[in-house]
């Protein structure tokens, strides 16, 4: 046997995690073998708190500790503005820019048949949900400008329109393919600016 | 479509730009090899499986990311080694291209020694036509042969048809799981619409792009293969099987047979079904050209390509000839070593014996003879 059998399980833990292939897995484990108990229990303890005490933000389906998140808590934000994005980590990067003032909502995911990801996986009816209270007059559709992204933004007008709201997609100033989390604020800042009406 | 609107338009000639050196290290058969070129004509000689078209190869992979035959980039990989690189030195800029190929990972490419993001990103930076007996499938082969070839040129010579291309296919793939998922269960028309419109988008300006390409690529290819001693006329036409030459057309198309597509479980309206037509004497090449007429017209295709290049760009893409001179008799031979006097920069060709490339080519080349992965001048 290659490993003792701790070993190889943590190992073949590690190796699920996205990014982690074989080679890497061993590294961290080696890593986590030579540290302290206490730096240990903490890691285990933080990744078991953060399922138990986080969830998904009744709203906007991002990742909340609370019922509501702080930013739905918030009632300075723009009630009748909504961006729709793919995951909760899409957030993080328009808030870095200190631009956007309305609502969120997360889909956590895009359209894909090749991985049978269709409407149903997708957080949709939550979304029209939304709409449906009346208080959205804008929806601003912010997936990335990749084949799904755009796949998925256009089924959400194809969705929201005939409803009379007013449907816009970030401008392609980004480059194509380019990942919004990895955008820099001048780009997302004028991709905003620049949305078109869809 | 910008980039499109240049295709028939002459451009100023260019300072000839050549690869000045080019470097492998545990590439095919070769443990390191370090090499110079001439900025023309370059013979390489030498017996069978002791490493031209390997050399040959090297500067293909530069140029399309791409092995020869479309291998699987490991087999580049010399035996035992564990990574492979190339790397070559354009001039007059300077410029390094570098390719590196190890196992278990993707191939990267690098720019005067930064790495980029993509391999891809490399595609464009040096120009070549290559010519080798597997071209003979443009001729002979299944439609899917003659598409690749259009693919491969355009995408070396218009990043934004690469990128259409790309799209393409990535929204093809979507839409042929959808049509599979379909007869498990009912997908409403709007699921089908989102993919259709991206494959009508990219597929229109794939389409535009190889009709024209295709359209200028036609009255080269005939007046090389008269120069070749042909009496019989060549001509090239791109056949769209389905009439949607626009956006709206295809989108149309796309709803209309999407039903029987279900059934089939995939797509079979678009430009991944078109084909090239090649007409040698108003008969289809594939079907009734003698191997003697194919070869000249893959040929007389080929160094169309490289005068198309040449259009352009203001200079002509690397030539390179992989023992094709040995198989064309006295005459043809003869033929085409004028057409690549007069039409090519920089080339290199590969031979079994020097001779076959002809005095002409002999007197202003710099000679190499290859043997056992190890590389001199003659
Ligand atoms: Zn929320």
């Amino acid at each position: 046997m290659l490993f003792a059998r701790p070993l190889a399980e943590l190992i073949a833990e590690l190796e699920k995690l996205p990014g982690v292939g074989p080679k890497s897995a061993q590294r961290l484990a080696y890593h986590l073998l030579k540290t302290t108990d206490a730096d240990a229990n903490r890691l285990a303890d933080s990744i078991r708190n953060a399922k138990l005490k986080l969830r998904f933000c009744a709203k906007c389906q991002n990742i909340s500790e609370n019922e509501i998140c702080e930013i739905c808590a918030d009632l300075r934000r723009d009630q009748h503005v909504l961006c729709v994005v793919a995951e909760p980590r899409d957030i993080a990067a328009i808030e870095r820019i200190n631009e956007y003032r309305g609502q969120y909502h997360v889909l956590h995911g895009l359209m894909s048949p090749m991985d049978g990801i269709g409407p149903e996986q997708l957080r949709v009816r939550e979304l029209l949900g939304r709409l449906g209270e009346g208080q959205i007059e804008e929806v601003i559709l912010a997936t990335n400008p990749t084949i799904e992204g755009d796949a998925t933004a256009l089924y959400l007008a194809k969705l929201i329109k005939p409803a009379g709201l007013k449907v816009s997609r970030l401008a392609h100033g980004m480059p194509v393919g380019a990942e919004l989390d990895y955008a820099d604020s001048a780009t997302l800042i004028s991709a905003l600016e620049y949305r078109r009406e869809m | 479509m910008h980039a499109f609107e240049e295709l028939s338009r002459d451009v100023e000639e260019r300072p000839l730009h050549a690869v000045g050196s080019v470097s492998l290290r545990e590439f095919r058969n070769y443990e390191a090899l370090d090499l110079e070129l001439s900025p023309g004509f370059n013979v390489v000689s030498g017996p069978n499986a002791q490493g031209k078209t390997n050399l040959l190869e090297s500067l293909y992979l530069l140029s399309t990311t791409r092995l020869l035959r479309g291998q699987r980039d490991a087999e580049a990989i010399r035996d035992g080694a564990d990574k492979a690189t190339v790397s070559a030195k354009i001039l007059p800029t300077e410029t390094e291209l570098g390719m590196s190929i190890e196992r278990g990972t993707r191939k990267k490419a690098s720019l005067n020694g930064l790495g980029l993001p993509r391999a891809a990103d490399l595609i464009g930076r040096l120009p070549c036509v290559c010519v080798s007996a597997a071209d003979m499938e443009i001729v002979r082969g299944e439609p899917s042969e003659r598409r690749l070839f259009l693919d491969l040129e355009l995408s070396s010579l218009y990043p934004a048809y690469l990128r259409h291309l790309t799209l393409y296919k990535r929204a093809l793939e979507q839409r042929n799981a959808l049509l599979k998922d379909s007869r498990e269960r009912h997908h409403p028309a709007e699921s089908f619409e989102i993919w259709e419109d991206q494959l009508a988008n990219h597929g229109a300006g794939i389409r535009l792009a190889r009709r024209e390409f295709v359209a200028s690529l036609g009255p080269l290819a005939q007046e090389i293969h008269e120069e070749m001693g042909q009496g019989e006329g060549l001509a090239l036409s791109y056949l769209e099987k389905d009439e949607a030459a626009t956006y709206e057309a295809a989108l149309a198309k796309l709803a209309e047979s999407r039903s029987h597509e279900i059934a089939r479980g995939t797509t079979v309206v678009g430009p991944h079904r078109d084909d090239l037509e090649i007409l040698v004497d108003s008969r289809e090449a594939r079907l009734f050209g003698s191997q003697g007429q194919q070869r000249t017209a893959v040929i007389s295709t080929k160094m169309a390509t490289l005068a198309f290049g040449r259009r352009h760009t203001g200079s002509p893409p690397l030539l390179l000839l992989d023992d094709i001179l040995s198989d064309l008799d006295e005459r043809r031979r003869s033929l085409l070593t004028q057409i690549v006097l007069s039409r090519a920069g920089q080339a290199v060709l590969t031979c079994t014996e020097a001779s076959a490339a002809g005095e002409a080519i002999l007197e202003k080349a710099k000679r190499f003879e290859v043997w056992a992965g190890s590389i001199k001048e003659a």
